[in-house]
């Protein structure tokens, strides 16, 4: 009687754990997104969800993670504190298992913080502060650049493309950095100062605040510094405010670099095509790019295109695509979406630049900063920004055209 | 020597801009008596007003003006008779109504551009004088040269015609204007429409030298009221004349010191003239209190 009791109660527990396993192979694998989809992110902020719509449509074509179908489910947030509600909402009402993002280093911040409250991972794809990494939040996750990549990618191109170009040794170069004076300018100059003054070059760094209404100041001490390039690290309103100066009082350094930014129909509006050639660009790729660096970068922008009428607005969120599906990969690595795991998985990952579509290749750090994700550098050829370093990022036939001023 | 000249220049530019940007705003103070948080966002509508008469009209900005200028002046009108006058008696109410209305524009026209910003780039943007090695941007001249036409006109309408003496009389006490028959409700609507108005001209006319977003009016906002309350609160020669020192301060501390200091320089000498003369340069002695002591 009592076997016969404890056979039932076996198959009954057998049973309710196979329904339960099939329960949650059925139940979709539910990633929060927070992206700002109003105030004056909005337009990157879409672009970015629309990115990430794209892998999940993708991956689910081809069997989904884990045996679960992916669902993306998007939390919007303009700030901090949104950005913490939207994590709450996401993991506690909807069922989230991860939550990735952003494109605001605050948002992520505070949002990274929040999912590690929730025991969630955070899956960082676009912002760019340091700090991110720094703080040692052991649930975050970087798998774009940060400030650090951008920084280095702009002081490689001053050293090894723009010396040569110029006919001068590092150490005969003149640099004048110029950057806003908030967190994002700063830790962008810091960092391509240390690396240029190691390799000899004279370098002077001036800070100035965005919202400055006024920028003659700041063009009279770089021309009377008589730099060979002048490297500008800014938001949109100050750094089309510099040109606009320099073209004004005839500053004219033989290479001008805009860092983060340049590359938009904004910036052509403002300061016009013709000023702009010649002038370099450090920002994301995806658009441009050797087809045997940044594989089926093209084919992915045709695929935006017909799946939502419009152009993708800029490069950044392409990003969020590559950066997703590796997170893809570090899931399957892990099989499960523990943090926790998922971390542990990342960090065993090992993919070469020019893996994934935008160019990226991985390989964590111990803060887990994917050092391989690399912005690339453009230039101003027409009526378009052409990808012309590194070397292997260029299309055949593109050469560096002359970086004079007019 | 050249430096100290593009220095000087720079100095006298940046002084007609924020002369021009503060007038409106002192006209408000100064015979409204409210402390007008949303000016720099009337000085924004301007802005998106031009750029709007640009590229849907076809209609050069300084021409633009035509449009844009009467527009605010009776949209300030309007705010004034739905949302200033009847909290006239609650004049701490006024200033969080005008904050409040800082952030209904500054949404709105976020909701309206989706966070894209919008530049004018026409041939007259690109000009440029050269008086030997010192610079000067045609656009910026004409801001220049507007602020001082303004204060001239402005001045004028204020001490030869009857409505602008209506206007300080006003200003100077409510009830005893009431008591000679002027209509003070028409006043304020008017003075506050002109210096809606104004905002509106100087954000025409700076449309050719910014790229435009929903925040721009908080880049002038606080060196408008630097200026306004170093000239003297409710003068017009004032604004005139605190928009240049404001300029020069800048300029001067931006070049020799650092220009991320240049702010926080043009406040210790603001914290400085307060403390000597509270009712700034130009200002008639007791003015800062004059609002709140008829109100109360």
């Amino acid at each position: 009687m009592k076997w016969a009791f404890t056979q039932k109660a076996a198959a009954f527990a057998v049973t309710a754990l196979l329904a339960t396993t099939a329960l949650a192979q059925d139940k979709p694998l539910k990633i929060g997104a927070i992206i700002p989809n109003t105030g004056g992110m909005a337009v990157l902020g879409n672009d970015l969800g629309n990115w990430y719509e794209i892998a999940v449509q993708q991956r689910n074509a081809n069997g989904g993670l884990l045996g679960r179908k992916i669902e993306l489910v998007r939390g919007d947030a303009v700030n901090p504190q949104e950005a913490i509600a939207a994590v709450e909402r996401l993991v506690g009402r909807e069922g989230t298992e991860i939550v990735i993002g952003t494109i605001a280093s605050s948002l992520s911040q505070a949002a990274s913080e929040a999912a590690l409250s929730n025991n969630v991972l955070f899956w960082e794809t676009g912002s760019l502060a340091k700090d991110l990494t720094e703080r040692g939040l052991p649930n975050f996750v970087r798998s774009g650049p940060s400030t650090v990549n951008f920084a280095k990618t702009a002081a490689d191109a001053v050293l090894n493309m723009l010396a040569g170009e110029l006919g001068k040794a590092p150490k005969d170069l003149k640099v004048w950095m110029e950057h806003e004076s908030s967190n994002y300018g700063t830790s962008l100059a810091e960092e391509q100062q240390r690396v240029l003054k190691e390799a000899g070059v004279k370098v002077e760094r001036l800070g100035h605040a965005a919202s400055a209404v006024d920028l003659t100041d700041s063009i009279l001490r770089a021309k009377k510094f008589n730099p060979d390039i002048w490297l500008i690290s800014g938001y949109v309103g100050d750094t089309h405010l510099l040109l606009r100066t320099a073209r004004e009082q005839g500053f004219a350094p033989s290479a001008v670099i805009l860092v983060g930014l340049g590359d938009s129909r904004e910036t052509v509006e403002a300061i016009g095509q013709d000023y702009l050639q010649g002038i370099l660009v450090v920002t994301y790729p995806r658009h441009e790019v050797n087809s045997s660096y940044a594989r089926g970068a093209d084919e992915l922008s045709a695929l935006y295109v017909e799946k939502y009428r419009q152009q993708p607005v800029g490069n950044s969120g392409f990003g969020g695509y590559v950066g997703l599906n590796i997170l893809f990969n570090a899931i399957e690595a892990a099989k499960t979406t523990k943090w926790e795991a998922v971390v542990a998985a990342a960090k065993t990952l090992d993919a070469p630049v020019g893996t994934f579509a935008n160019g990226y290749g991985v390989h964590f750090d111990d803060k887990m900063q994917n050092t391989r994700a690399n912005p690339i550098v453009y230039q101003w050829q027409g009526d378009k920004t052409v990808a012309v370093f590194p070397d292997v990022a260029r299309k055949e036939g593109v050469k560096l055209k002359s970086l004079a001023r007019p | 020597m050249d430096q100290i000249g593009n220095i000087i220049t720079l100095g006298l530019l940046l002084g007609g801009t924020y002369a021009l940007v503060s007038v409106g705003l002192n006209l408000i103070f100064g015979v409204v008596r409210i402390i007008n948080f949303a000016q720099g966002e009337f000085l924004m509508l301007g802005m998106y007003g031009a750029y709007f008469c640009y590229a849907f009209l076809g209609v050069d900005p300084y021409l633009g003006l035509l449009l844009v200028v009467p527009a605010l002046g009776l949209f300030g009108m309007a705010v004034y008779a739905l949302i200033m006058k009847p909290l006239q008696n609650e004049p701490i109410m006024q200033v969080f109504a005008s904050f409040g209305l800082l952030l209904v524009l500054q949404n709105t026209m976020l909701a309206i551009t989706k966070g894209l910003s919008f530049s004018i780039n026409t041939p007259l943007s690109q000009e440029v004088v050269a008086l030997g090695p010192i610079k000067i941007s045609v656009s910026r001249l004409i801001v220049l040269a507007a602020s001082a036409a303004v204060a001239l006109l402005l001045g004028a309408f204020l001490n030869r015609t009857t409505f602008g003496q209506a206007i300080r009389a006003v200003a100077q006490d409510r009830k005893a204007a009431q008591l000679m028959g002027i209509n003070v409700q028409k006043t304020y609507m008017v003075s506050f429409g002109i210096g809606t108005a104004l905002a509106g001209l100087a954000g025409t006319l700076l449309t050719p030298i910014y790229t435009m977003s929903p925040y721009i009016g908080g880049n002038f906002i606080m060196a408008a009221f630097a200026v306004v309350v170093l000239g003297g609160l409710g003068s017009v020669l004032g604004a005139f004349i605190g928009g240049f020192i404001v300029g020069l301060t800048e300029a001067f501390a931006g070049y020799y010191i650092d220009p991320s200091l240049k702010h926080a320089v043009l406040f210790v000498i603001f914290i400085g003239v307060l403390v000597v003369k509270p009712s700034g340069l130009f200002g008639k002695a007791g003015a800062e209190e004059v609002g709140l002591r008829e109100q109360s």
